[in-house]
């Protein structure tokens, strides 16, 4: 039993060798195709730990498979006891009855089992033996062949990426890209936060978007993690500045204080990630300044007027004002003595408006200030000038802007300035005068008031020496406009003096729409057109000294002079002035101030009107000189004067329009849904283009911060070298419609007719028209030909 | 409706046919003479009933193969419904087909939301199987009832309509022309559609050049008379670039520069102003264009602002001028930019070959006047061969001076006279004569105190009063010009840049013209074509012949390397056919099949260079087809305007309106069912058999 238990123990143990020289026979015979196989797979996912567990793990199973299939199976009792019967002739074919239970087995059977036990038992103790029942491997040479090529793939590593796994130092290997190994750094997390300056007075801002947007002067800190901290980073701004990233524990910091608009973008390494980032600096305005009063650049205070002049000026700035002040001048005497002095004043009180808000920058800080300005007080007199302006400083630090108003001008008159000037000739205003109008207004409404209490005798003097004032005020102005006052052309045409003033022939009698009193002054004057009038005054009584009055004091309509009537011309309307003074002066020495009335108030508006009316000066563009006629040309010796050549070639250099026209063309091509592929790189004409079209944005960046973003949008498509941006949709679209934007309207450029015809062709339907209108007209006159030929017969 | 008329047998028979009745007869004798036999002697009644039954197997076998009709009466009217018809047309549409005598029921709409809203109304309807969808007009006039039969006979039962009911939007032009033709007599009656809300007889220039001001003008249509709409035009960034608040039937001008060389997109918007709802958008797009360079001659007596200004503005953009002032009696400044001709003396510059090359030839009056006889014959030699002219006017020559043909023939079309009266040096609106439409081109200006008074000259440029300041008159192939406005340096001065720009472009595109062997000629198509329509297009060609391409641009660029959008599509050839009554001129009859800009061009074909240089020497044009779900008011109205000019006037629906003077009958053959006759045939054969059986 002890012997079968051996045999049986034995047999399982020689068949375990059998089963293992059929599987390691197997996989040498399989094992170039393995090492192929294996290598391919190992390349196609770049060597990767998982290819190779993924492939150990399919070769398992693979053997796995392989101890199902008949040939494993084969190997077992009796197919080796079959086997030592081949191997060992000695077995006589016998060796089955190793197996076979002695005590049910015949005597010869027995004998033969004795022989064959006792064979068996050399064949175990002899190693020959047993390895000659093992038999040797085959498929070695198989195995051979797998390993040189896998020694082969060692050496020559046929579009290999495993020198990851391999030190390669050794290797003289050329543009091997590496990039499909190397793990892209990524942006883990970030965190931004912005301190503005101080005097700004605003709140801190945390934010985790990496495009800023801050006050100009405020410092920034970058917080950052990466997947792989343990490169050196660093932020690298377009102004050239780079600052290093310092790791806390896994996270990055970096602080810098910005004041200009740019992008910025982050370096790992020796490479930067591919986004880029946008720094949009919001400039501290200067204050604005605005005066409220007074109103015009030039205000002019009359001699006698109170010298006191009111000021009110706003200003405002986006942070804060530091300090407001009145820097004037003031000057004294005219002409050649004229000496100046600087003061600097402070505002008398200042007033708090609230604040008003605007898209970006609130205007927190509105003040209005006032100073009331006494001229005595300054120790100026009637003839000299202030001149002021209004500075102010905001509150930026470390300097402050300041900003300065326009000049105002305070002018405080001389009676001998108080004219108007018209076509060369200095009206005077004199504020007597002026006042003496206005006297005679109030005084001739007084007269009126007074008529019930007044005697007749009176009340005619009173209104005849009204009258006489008017005459005088009349005479002062007229004589501007080249009134004369010769007297009257009839001596005897009045014994009373005040009648002996006469017209002049300068008079001008044309304004006749003077006020309501027109229509009763219409009808004397429908009496009285002649001066021939004034040439037969006689002691004829009442009426006739009435009609010599009315003939001396008349307007005429011979002396049409028109002038100029333009509605702000100060001659016309002096004229106008003078013309209503006649009427009022007429009906005061008649005694009738309330008809002279309108006259006189419409008297004074016109020279009010005078006074202010605007002159209008033209400015000549260009000089155009006479013409000069051929007789009086070229007088001159002419011997060394010679005809001369130039040539001259005129570079068109791109202009900006033409820059951003092709810039937009391009871009518009992927908007307008065309059929040019938007992958394909750029050429290098289309990356300069971009570049010219980058530079004229960052031309425009100082006033216009807003830009930054399609600067960058610019410099992404740059570094992509195609219009396709990853996350940036949208991008290239917004750049396109910016350009659109910005771009200017181009300028008209010369060129031959487009649109009209031709005019051979033009001629030649002319041609054509006229040859068949020439056919027609000869049919119809042979037709008539024929009718009347048919009508004969 | 089947018209039952006369229902009688029609057939057309072959010889064959003829053929295959005589077997059958000569084989039905045959069998009756042996069943005759057969059954002599033994039951006469068994064999006639034998022959009969022979008999009618052999006629139910000859209907069965012989080509046998039906003749019906069929109605020569239809309806038929167009684009745009809305419920109340369709009511009374239907209404006509069920009390009238109208054969079939057509429905042509070719926009898929308006084919299923109808399909929905005609179901409730109960109309459907009634309908015959068509897709094109085509089918009308070639229309065949019976379309199960052989081909021959669905040939022979074509329908020719003598009337129609059109309803809806309409036919166009060119479908109105093929039924015409088709159908002689035609009647149409229309119900038209409500005219829907959109843009009509819009007009724009599909290329214009760079920096010039270009129109969009158009009418609003609605059909609603009493709502205002903004109607807006916008650029690509969605600005607002003008605007105007209308009522429908009211016009539009709205005048601006576009920005870009090359393609420029717009886009016209409807927009309910009560409401601010956007309800129409069209596009607008136009090609800006580079001008050509020009060669400009200048002489005048002394220098000026104007032409100094005038010099650099051309100078500035690559024209090649030679300016010629005189500095002494004897002595003159030349100056030549952007040219690299040789200095010559003052009279070969005003030879005829100079001038020959040269595009326009700027004088002042003293240079005029100062001209021998020589020079005077060689510049009217010189306009009549092409050259433009143009003369600054002044006082010269009012005054006495020596005989000048020039000057002759100014006073020929024009007489000058100083002014004398007020307006002297006084600003006045500047007009520009041939820019119609919009106040915006006053500008204003100070002219010369030289008045022009025009006799048969073309105004150009005129003042706020009508009278012309710029006159020109057509002289040979060339033009003289005489100018009054010698200060619109001015407008540059003044910073109004683009007013100056415009005013010397539009100027000199009216003077100049192209003397090139080989051009396009002004497009005299539509403003707004439509795939599937045909546009006839002309160039001239005074050399050798040469071929014309078509290609589809897809390229936005299309000012840029021609050699690059040749690359990307394939060139469809055209063939031109030369005028007769013309010399040297062609026309092309193109027959537009996509949307889209489309690239012209003549290239003259040169063995000895190659392709390329041949594709960069050739004249190009471009031209924007609209797309066909584009204009829908312009396709609806054009469409409404063609039918009602061929249709009866003054039509309602009423179903008696037929007009009784017109046979709108007609016959035609119909197969007729045979079902039957295989019944009696078999039955028959089998009877036959039975008895064979039994025998």
């Amino acid at each position: 039993m002890t012997n079968k238990i051996d045999i049986h123990i034995w047999l399982s143990q020689f068949s375990y060798q059998i089963k293992r020289k059929v599987l390691l026979e197997f996989m040498m015979l399989t094992s170039p195709i393995w090492v192929l196989f294996s290598y391919v797979i190992l390349h196609v996912f770049n060597f990767s730990i998982i290819s190779i567990v993924g492939l150990l793990g399919i070769y398992c199973v693979f053997v796995l498979l392989l101890t199902r299939t008949h040939f494993y199976r084969e190997v077992n009792e009796r197919n080796i006891l079959e086997h030592l019967n081949r191997q060992f002739p000695q077995f006589e074919e016998s060796a089955q009855l190793l197996i076979v239970d002695k005590t049910k087995s015949s005597l010869l059977t027995k004998l033969q089992q004795q022989k064959v036990e006792a064979l068996f038992s050399q064949l175990l103790k002899d190693k020959e033996y047993k390895q000659k029942a093992l038999g040797h491997y085959s498929y070695k040479s198989y195995f051979i062949v797998a390993l040189v090529i896998l020694t082969s793939f060692f050496i020559l590593k046929p579009f290999t990426q495993f020198h990851h796994w391999v030190d390669t130092s050794d290797f003289t290997t050329a543009n091997i890209d590496h990039e499909d190994n190397v793990t892209p750094v990524t942006l883990m997390s970030q965190k931004i936060m912005i301190t503005p300056p101080q005097y700004t007075n605003l709140t801190n801002v945390d934010t985790d978007t990496m495009d800023i947007n801050a006050i100009s002067g405020s410092q920034v800190t970058w917080k950052l993690g990466f997947s792989q901290p343990e490169l050196t980073y660093s932020l690298v701004f377009s102004n050239g500045d780079e600052i290093d990233l310092i790791r806390e524990n896994n996270t990055f910091t970096a602080s810098k204080n910005i004041a200009y608009t740019g992008l910025y973008q982050i370096r790992a390494g020796d490479e930067f990630l591919s986004q880029i980032y946008t720094i949009e600096v919001i400039n501290d305005q200067r204050p604005v300044i605005r005066i409220l009063t007074p109103k015009l650049t030039i205000t002019e205070l009359l001699t006698n007027a109170q010298p006191i002049i009111e000021t009110q000026v706003q200003v405002s700035d986006d942070f804060g004002l530091s300090k407001v002040d009145i820097l004037a001048s003031i000057a004294k005497g005219s002409g050649e003595s004229v000496k100046f002095r600087d003061q600097v004043f402070e505002f008398d009180r200042v007033k708090k408006i609230p604040s008003v808000t605007q898209q970006k920058a609130a205007l927190i800080n509105l003040n209005e200030y006032h100073k009331s300005w006494n001229l005595a007080d300054l120790g100026m007199e009637p003839g000299d000038e202030l001149y002021f302006t209004v500075r102010a400083w905001d509150n930026q630090s470390p300097e402050a802007q300041q900003t300065k108003s326009i000049t105002k001008i305070i002018r405080w008159l001389e009676d001998s300035e108080q004219a108007a000037m018209a076509d060369g000739v200095l009206i005077n205003f004199m504020p007597e005068y002026f006042k003496s109008q206005r006297q005679i207004i109030i005084e001739t409404k007084q007269l009126i008031a007074d008529s019930e209490l007044l005697t007749k005798a009176e009340f005619s003097e009173t209104s005849e020496l009204l009258g006489i004032a008017q005459s005088e005020l009349k005479q002062k102005y007229g004589q501007y406009l080249g009134d004369e006052f010769e007297g009257f052309p009839n001596a005897n045409a009045s014994e009373e003096p005040a009648h002996e003033e006469e017209h002049s022939e300068g008079d001008d009698h044309d304004t006749h729409e003077a006020g309501s009193g027109e229509d009763s002054h219409e009808s004397e004057h429908n009496h009285e057109h002649a001066h021939q009038a004034e040439t037969n005054n006689t002691n004829e009584g009442v009426q006739s000294a009435y009609d010599a009055v009315i003939a001396e004091y008349a307007h005429t309509h011979e002396d049409s002079d028109i002038g100029l009537m333009g509605k702000q011309d100060p001659v016309a309307l002096m004229k106008r002035s003078v013309a209503n003074m006649w009427e009022a002066e007429l009906y005061l020495m008649l005694s009738k101030p309330e008809q002279a009335l309108p006259y006189e108030e419409q008297a004074l508006k016109f020279l009010k009107m005078a006074k202010k009316a605007e002159r209008i000066y033209v400015k000549r563009l260009g000089f155009e000189p006479p013409p000069v006629s051929e007789q009086r040309r070229y007088q001159g010796e002419l011997d060394e004067i010679s005809s001369l050549s130039q040539s001259q070639f005129i570079h068109i250099s791109t202009s900006d329009y033409q820059k951003l026209s092709r810039a937009f063309i391009f871009l518009n091509q992927n908007s307008l849904g065309n059929h040019v592929s938007i992958e394909s790189e750029l050429t290098t004409n289309q990356r300069s283009l971009l570049i010219d079209v980058k530079e004229l944005l960052e031309q425009q960046i100082e006033g216009r911060p807003a830009l930054i973003e399609f600067i960058a949008t610019i410099e992404r498509i740059l570094l992509a070298n195609h219009l396709i941006l990853e996350n940036c949709e949208g991008c290239v679209v917004n750049l396109r419609n910016k350009i659109w934007q910005i771009m200017p309207i181009p300028k008209a450029i010369s060129s031959p007719s487009m649109s009209h015809g031709d005019p051979r062709e033009t001629l030649t339907l002319e041609y054509i028209n006229q040859i068949k209108l020439n056919a027609e007209q000869a049919i119809k006159v042979k037709n008539i030909q024929g009718d009347e030929t048919k009508e004969k017969k | 409706m089947m018209l039952f008329g006369s229902n009688w047998l029609f057939a057309s028979f072959s010889t064959l046919h003829y053929v295959i009745f005589a077997f059958s007869v000569v084989f039905l004798v045959i069998t009756c003479v042996k069943v005759w036999q057969r059954y002599q002697g033994k039951s006469a009644f068994i064999s006639s009933l034998l022959c009969l039954v022979n008999t009618c197997a052999v006629i139910t076998m000859l209907l069965l193969i012989l080509p046998i009709y039906q003749q019906n009466q069929v109605s020569q009217q239809a309806i038929v419904i167009t684009n745009n018809c809305d419920e109340q047309l369709l009511q009374q549409a239907v209404e006509r087909y069920r009390l009238g005598d109208i054969e079939t029921f057509f429905v042509l709409v070719d926009a898929p939301e308006q084919r299923e809203r109808l399909q929905g109304y005609f179901k409730q309807e109960k109309m459907l199987p009634d309908l015959v969808w068509l897709t094109s007009s085509y089918q009308l006039q070639n229309y065949h009832l019976g379309k199960s039969l052989s081909n021959r006979q669905h040939l022979e039962n074509k329908l020719k309509f003598k009337a129609l009911y059109v309803y809806g939007d309409g036919f166009t032009k060119e479908q109105l022309t093929h039924l015409d033709s088709a159908t002689s007599s035609l009647r149409l009656y229309y119900f038209p559609s409500k005219p829907m809300l959109g843009v009509v007889d819009v007009k724009w220039s599909q290329e214009v050049l760079l920096g010039a001001n270009t129109s969009v003008s158009g009418t609003l249509q609605s059909s609603n008379m009493n709502s205002l709409y903004l109607v807006e035009l916008v650029d690509v960034n969605n600005d607002i670039l003008v605007q105007a608040s209308l009522r429908a039937n009211e016009r539009f001008y709205f005048e601006f520069v576009p920005k870009a060389t090359g393609i420029n997109k717009y886009w016209l918007n409807i927009r309910e102003k009560s409401s601010d709802k956007l309800l129409v958008q069209e596009t607008i797009q136009l090609n800006v264009i580079l001008g050509d360079k020009l060669n400009i001659l200048v002489q005048t007596a002394s220098p000026s602002f104007e032409i100094r200004h005038l010099k650099n503005w051309l100078a500035e953009q690559g024209s090649q001028l030679t300016l010629i002032s005189q500095t002494s009696k004897n002595a003159h400044l030349t100056q030549t930019i952007n040219t690299e001709q040789q200095a010559k003396t003052t009279i070969d510059y005003l030879s005829l070959e100079n001038l020959a090359n040269v595009d326009l030839l700027i004088l002042d009056s003293r240079s005029v006047v100062a001209f021998s006889q020589i020079q005077q014959q060689e510049v009217m030699s010189a306009i009549k061969k092409g050259l433009a002219v143009f003369v600054f006017i002044d006082d010269a020559l009012i005054k006495p001076h020596q005989p000048n043909a020039l000057i002759n023939f100014f006073q020929t079309f024009t007489s000058f006279q100083s002014e004398t009266d007020i307006n002297i040096n006084k600003p006045t609106g500047i007009y520009l004569q041939h820019n119609t439409g919009s106040s915006a081109n006053e500008r204003v200006l100070i002219p010369s105190n030289i008045r022009l008074n025009n006799k048969h000259g073309d105004n150009l440029v005129i003042n706020a009063e009508k009278q012309p300041l710029v006159l020109s008159q057509a002289y040979g192939f060339g033009s003289v010009t005489l100018s009054a406005i010698n200060s619109s340096y001015q407008w540059k001065l003044s910073g109004l840049d683009n007013d100056y720009g415009q005013y010397w472009q539009y100027l000199l595109g009216l003077l100049i013209h192209s003397q090139d062997s080989l051009s396009w000629m002004s497009k005299a198509h539509k403003p707004i074509l439509f795939p599937l329509e045909s546009t006839r297009l002309c160039y001239r060609n005074e050399g050798e012949s040469i071929r014309v391409e078509q290609r589809a641009v897809f390229n936005s660029n299309i000012n840029s390397d021609k050699a690059s959008n040749n690359a990307t599509t394939p060139a469809t050839p055209l063939v031109a056919n030369k005028l007769i009554e013309r010399e040297h001129h062609y026309c092309i009859d193109w027959l537009i099949t996509t949307s889209g800009w489309h690239k012209l061009s003549l290239i003259a074909s040169d063995i000895t260079k190659t392709m390329d240089a041949d594709i960069a020497n050739s004249v190009e044009t471009f031209i924007y087809v609209s797309e066909a779900n584009q204009w829908l008011a312009l396709q609806q109205i054009s469409k409404r305007r063609a039918t009602k000019l061929k249709a009866l006037p003054n039509q309602s629906n009423e179903h008696t309106n037929e007009d009784p003077t017109i046979n709108t009958l007609n016959y035609i053959k119909v197969p007729f069912n045979k079902w039957p006759i295989w019944i009696v045939f078999i039955s028959c054969c089998t009877l036959l058999w039975i008895e064979r059986k039994i025998a």
